[in-house]
Formats: structure tokens, C-alpha cells, sequence
């Protein structure tokens, strides 16, 4: 019973910012924009949030500067995309690049002046529960609200949405704000674990968090599932190491590989089916 | 048009603020001699783990203040960076250039090979060039203090480690520590864990999480900032770590037991400090024990009533067998397969 509670608590733990990466992701991509900034808007978040956390005490000021970092690095992409009509992906990788970098600075400079980067963050079960019930908010929006339905509509055709009297670059604006609230909310939930931000300490979720939302076939619920079905193979490759399987010793290499393996070929069983918004990446 | 390519290019550039310099110290530092400059190149980590890469960091400052060395430092991106970094550094002709980390050991010598007049050293790689000199340590000796320190004191029976990558130079932490508790208790179990991650923090943490929920008491990290997720476990767990390569004792007063120290910071300003008198050589140089580049961290106030009583007696009986050359260490699977735990007097 104790195992089985601590699988699910490390299961909720390790899924947790991914399916709030995801959801972010979500309303990025439903409205057609391809955003591979996840990974950035998540290392900025949990950048500023654990490092404004330290310096001012304030658990609520650094979980803001952390959904502000996220949301400039949204914002930044949709700069590029939106204003000037740069390819999303190199976009993408441009927001990560300066994410990665800045918050590289960030941490050096603090560092070398002796700061401590240590704080108390919000209890995780507040994390948790936002991972588990945003989805289901998300999923009612998308379907039953009119703004949902113009992110719909965006996402499948900007110019026939424009010619309906939707301003397709509103609505993605908006979308893309929305993303960098979630993604903020992903990285403040990563940084508050350790309770210590260090450099490059989101190490690609923002792409599982990506391969969970394709996985998921751009629908808010299943994409929380499949965030937290990597989380759950996670946590199991974690207490499965160690323990030699029918009498010989298995590499920690296999088990470490083990959820983006099991990733690797559900995304390959599953790409088929599901079907991206119609106008993604195209305008 | 052109913004499409101006915009990315101006986010690399912002992008390449990660690369500092300090080169506060004038050229001449006040006699006509030109002063010594060192260039030191960090992996993807760089400063901030409170561990390796710091530790090199404190020996670059000292080089800086002491030799009054002109000190300036890069940091990588991703692993592709190493080579381009030699070849700009090369290309300003400093007096040494020091790589810090196992994974420059190709790029750093494949610099050092087109440039056979340029001195390099490497941190934890040996020398395949005559113009690098190697600095390897014997961590499997300080492991075997940690172990012998956990063996003693836990009270589960059951210690734990977690590794940042499962390659040979890790291995040496955790055989070494594997031997200390056999050594100390033989009834106590040690299981170990990869995070197959250096900045993963979350994962260092779950990681230890993972052990101290099932039973382990002590777990020692040898896994760069993902071990400062495992100091976290340990003080949110109430259970103990063991910190390693710079003295981690004061990031959770009371959570760490102890750190296995390995003086990298030392070991770069030894290297700058060759360069300066004449007397670098192409070489590779085993730092332990007995060269005093390898211990546990000095007892504190708050680390030494967590030791049961005694334990710092066994430890510098152990210390002095290892450098007396009476006890060696095992540092692969193979050896510990073979250890003869030692008899320690103080253990009886």
C-alpha cells in the first residue's frame, strides 16, 4: 500500500509539469501556432520563479515572476511568428536558445555574488491539483466557449476565420498568453520540488511535454494522460533500477531510456490517427 | 526580408551572453613582465552546481588573486561547443588553457594536437598529448571514507547512492563507497541509482526519494546539480546525505553527514601555478589521499552529532592505510568483486 501511494505521489510529481507544459502547448497549437518554446518558457519560469522566490521570501511574487517569464517567452514567439511571419519552428529554437542563455547568465551572475537560491515554495499538492483540473477547464473551453471555438477556427483556417470577422492574430496573441500562463505554472511546479533552480533543470520536458500533446492528439484530456502515463514510467524506471530482473543485473541506461523508448513508440503507433489542427505552422 | 534574418540573429547573440569573461586585472600586473593568463572552459554545467564545476571555479578566482593571473572562462552550451571554444581560446594564445570535465577529452586533445605549442590541462581525463597534462583523482579513495562513515552510521542497514552518469569515472564513487560500508557493516545493503542526467534536479531528487522510501537512511550523490535535489530529499525526508566534490555540508545544516571532497580548485591553481614557474609537463598526475586532493569534509558542529561515536577514529585509521599504501581501494565492479574488506582497529 506505502508503494503504491509513493509510485502515485512520484507519478503526480514527475507528470505534473509536464501536463501543464502540455496544456500550454494546447492552446498554442489549437490555434496554429507550432511552439517547440515550451522548453524555454518553462526554464525562464522556473528561473525567475525560484530565484525571485529566494531573494524576496514571497512564494506569491515568485511564482508571478515565474508566469511572467513564461509568458515573454511566449510572446517573443509570437512576435517572430505572428509579426514577423518567421518559420515557428526556428522561432522555437531562437526562444529556447535565449531562454537557455539568459537564465544561464541569470544563475552565473547570482552565483558569483554569493547569492543563495534556496526557498520555500507553495505546498505541490497546489501544482497537482492545477495539473489535474485545468485540463478539464481547457477541454470545456475548447468545446463549449465561443473563444475556444475561435482558437478551433483559427487553428484550421486564419484568412476563412478572418473572412468570418475573426482577427486570427488576436486570438493566437491570446492563445500564445495563455501558453506562457501554463508554461509559467509548469516550471514554478518543476523548480518548487528541489526547491532550487539550476541551470538547464527543465533537460528537454518541455519536448515530452510536446510528444505527450501530439499523443494525446491535440485533446486537452488524452495529452493529460499521456503526460502523466511518462511520469508513471518514470517513477517506475526510478525504483526499478537496481533490482536485477530474472537473476541478471540491467544496465541503469535501460531503465533511464525506458519512458522515452515506450514514448518513442506510442507516438509511432498513435501519429497515424491523430490529426493536428489543419492550419498548424502554416500561416 | 531582411528582419527574418536579423531577429534570429540578434536572439543568438542575446543567446551568447551565456559566455563571460573577467579580465578585470590589467595586462602588466605593475612589473614589465606580462602577466600569465589562464583560459578554463566549463561543460554544460558551469558555475552554480556547489560541487565540480565550482569547485573548479574557486581555483580559477584563487589563480586570479594570488598569481595575479589574467583568468577568463567559457561556458558550453551542448557538448558540439567544446571544439569551437578551443579554437577561439587557442586562437588568443593564453599560457594555459584548462577543459573541466571527462567529456572534453576528445576535443580538448584534438586542440592540443593542432596546436602542440599551446599548454593544456584536463580535469579528470589522463594525458594522450605531450603539451596536456592530465589531472585524474583516486575519488574511489574519499568514496571508501563515505562509506565507511555511512557503514557505521546507519541504522536501517540500508544506504544508498545516486549517480549522474553510469560511465567508469562514476563507477569509481560508487564502488569505492560500496567497499567503505562492506568494510564498516557488512550487513548493510547499498543500493545505487542513475539519473543518466547532470542538471535534471527533479530527477536527482525522485531519485532519492526513491531510496529513502524504501528503508535507505544515508544516500551519497555523486551526480552534479541533480545532487543538490538529493540534499532536498534528504532534509525534506528528515535522512541524510552525503555531498561530494566540494564541501556540501552547509547547504542543509543537519541533512548532510558529510562530503567527499575532491580538490579540483586546487588542482587548477596547482596546474596555473606550474605554468607560471617553469615547470609544466605533458603528464597525467593520480591525485588522492595521500597527495591531499581527496577527504571528507572538516566536522562540523552540525555534522558531527550525527556521527555515531568513534566514527571520525575508524575514518583517519582508514585514511592512513590508504595512504601508507596498506589498503587499496577498489575502483571498478571487477575489483570489489575481490576486496578483502581491512581489519580496523578502531572498528573492533
Amino acid at each position: 500500500m506505502n508503494e503504491l501511494l509513493d509510485l502515485v505521489s512520484a507519478t503526480a510529481r514527475l507528470g505534473g509539469p509536464l501536463a501543464l507544459a502540455a496544456m500550454g502547448g494546447l492552446l498554442s497549437e489549437r490555434s496554429g501556432v507550432v511552439n517547440i518554446a515550451l522548453e524555454g518558457a518553462m526554464l525562464a519560469s522556473a528561473c525567475a520563479c525560484g530565484m525571485v522566490s529566494a531573494a524576496t521570501g514571497s512564494t506569491a511574487l515568485g511564482l508571478f515572476a515565474g508566469l511572467v517569464a513564461a509568458v515573454i517567452v511566449c510572446l517573443l514567439h509570437a512576435l517572430a511568428v505572428l509579426g514577423f511571419r518567421i518559420d515557428h519552428i526556428v522561432s522555437g529554437i531562437a526562444a529556447n536558445a535565449v531562454a537557455f542563455g539568459v537564465t544561464g547568465f541569470a544563475i552565473k551572475v547570482a552565483v558569483q555574488r554569493g547569492a543563495e537560491l534556496k526557498f520555500t515554495p507553495l505546498p505541490q499538492i497546489v501544482y497537482i491539483a492545477c495539473a489535474l483540473i485545468l485540463p478539464v477547464v481547457i477541454a470545456f473551453m475548447i468545446q463549449r466557449t465561443v473563444f475556444g471555438l475561435r482558437i478551433n477556427a483559427v487553428g484550421n483556417s486564419g484568412s476563412k476565420s478572418a473572412e468570418m470577422g475573426v482577427n486570427p492574430i488576436r486570438v493566437r496573441l491570446v492563445a500564445l498568453f495563455g501558453c506562457g500562463l501554463l508554461t509559467g505554472l509548469a516550471g514554478a511546479m518543476l523548480v518548487s520540488q528541489p526547491e532550487h533552480f539550476t541551470a538547464n533543470m527543465t533537460a528537454g520536458k518541455g519536448f515530452i511535454a510536446l510528444a505527450a500533446l501530439i499523443l494525446g492528439g491535440w485533446r486537452p484530456i488524452p495529452a493529460m494522460i499521456a503526460a502523466f502515463a511518462f511520469g508513471l514510467f518514470d517513477a517506475l524506471q526510478i525504483r526499478l533500477q537496481g533490482t536485477p530482473m530474472l537473476g541478471v543485473e540491467v544496465p541503469s541506461q535501460f531503465w533511464a531510456s525506458l519512458p522515452y523508448v515506450i514514448t518513442l513508440i506510442a507516438l509511432a503507433g498513435f501519429l497515424g490517427k491523430s490529426k493536428p489542427p489543419a492550419a498548424l505552422g502554416r500561416e | 526580408m531582411k528582419l527574418q534574418i536579423l531577429i534570429p540573429a540578434l536572439v543568438i547573440v542575446a543567446a551568447g551572453c551565456g559566455s563571460g569573461s573577467k579580465a578585470e586585472e590589467p595586462l602588466t600586473n605593475g612589473e614589465s613582465k606580462p602577466a600569465l593568463t589562464i583560459a578554463l572552459v566549463f561543460d554544460e554545467a558551469g558555475r552554480g552546481d556547489k560541487s565540480f564545476n565550482d569547485s573548479a571555479a574557486r581555483g580559477l578566482d584563487q589563480v586570479a588573486e594570488e598569481l595575479k593571473a589574467r583568468t577568463r572562462e567559457i561556458d558550453s552550451k551542448s557538448a558540439s561547443d567544446y571544439k569551437p571554444n578551443f579554437e577561439s581560446l587557442v586562437f588568443d594564445k593564453p599560457d594555459l588553457i584548462i577543459g573541466v570535465g571527462v567529456s572534453m577529452d576528445s576535443a580538448l586533445h584534438e586542440a592540443a594536437k593542432a596546436n602542440p605549442s599551446q599548454k593544456f590541462a584536463l580535469i579528470d581525463m589522463p594525458s594522450r598529448a605531450d603539451n596536456v597534462l592530465g589531472v585524474t583523482f583516486k575519488e574511489e579513495e574519499g568514496s571508501f571514507l563515505a562509506g565507511l562513515l555511512a557503514g557505521m552510521t546507519t541504522k536501517s542497514n540500508r544506504v544508498g547512492f545516486v549517480g549522474g552518469k553510469n560511465i567508469p569515472l562514476i563507477k569509481k564513487f560508487e564502488v569505492g563507497f560500496r567497499a567503505g560500508v562492506l568494510t564498516a557493516n557488512p550487513n548493510a545493503v547499498v543500493t545505487a541509482k542513475y539519473t543518466e542526467d547532470w542538471s535534471d534536479i527533479q530527477k536527482g531528487k525522485e531519485a532519492a526519494l526513491s531510496l529513502y522510501n524504501t528503508g535507505a537512511d544515508i544516500v551519497y550523490h555523486a551526480a552534479g546539480r541533480c545532487g543538490l535535489g538529493v540534499i532536498n530529499a534528504a532534509k525534506e525526508k528528515g535522512k541524510l546525505a552525503i555531498g561530494v566534490d566540494s564541501d556540501q555540508d552547509h547547504i542543509e545544516p543537519g541533512a548532510v553527514l558529510t562530503s567527499m571532497v575532491k580538490s579540483v580548485d586546487k588542482a587548477v591553481f596547482e596546474a596555473a601555478r606550474m605554468v607560471r614557474d617553469g615547470t609544466f609537463k605533458g603528464r597525467t598526475l593520480e591525485l588522492g589521499i595521500k597527495e591531499g586532493y581527496i577527504g571528507l569534509s572538516e566536522p562540523k558542529d552540525y555534522t558531527k552529532p550525527l556521527m555515531p561515536n568513534g566514527a571520525l577514529e575508524a575514518v583517519e585509521e582508514a585514511k592512513k592505510m590508504i595512504s601508507d599504501g596498506a589498503l587499496i581501494v577498489p575502483k571498478s565492479e571487477a575489483e570489489l568483486a575481490s576486496f578483502k574488506p581491512p581489519r580496523l582497529a578502531s572498528l573492533q
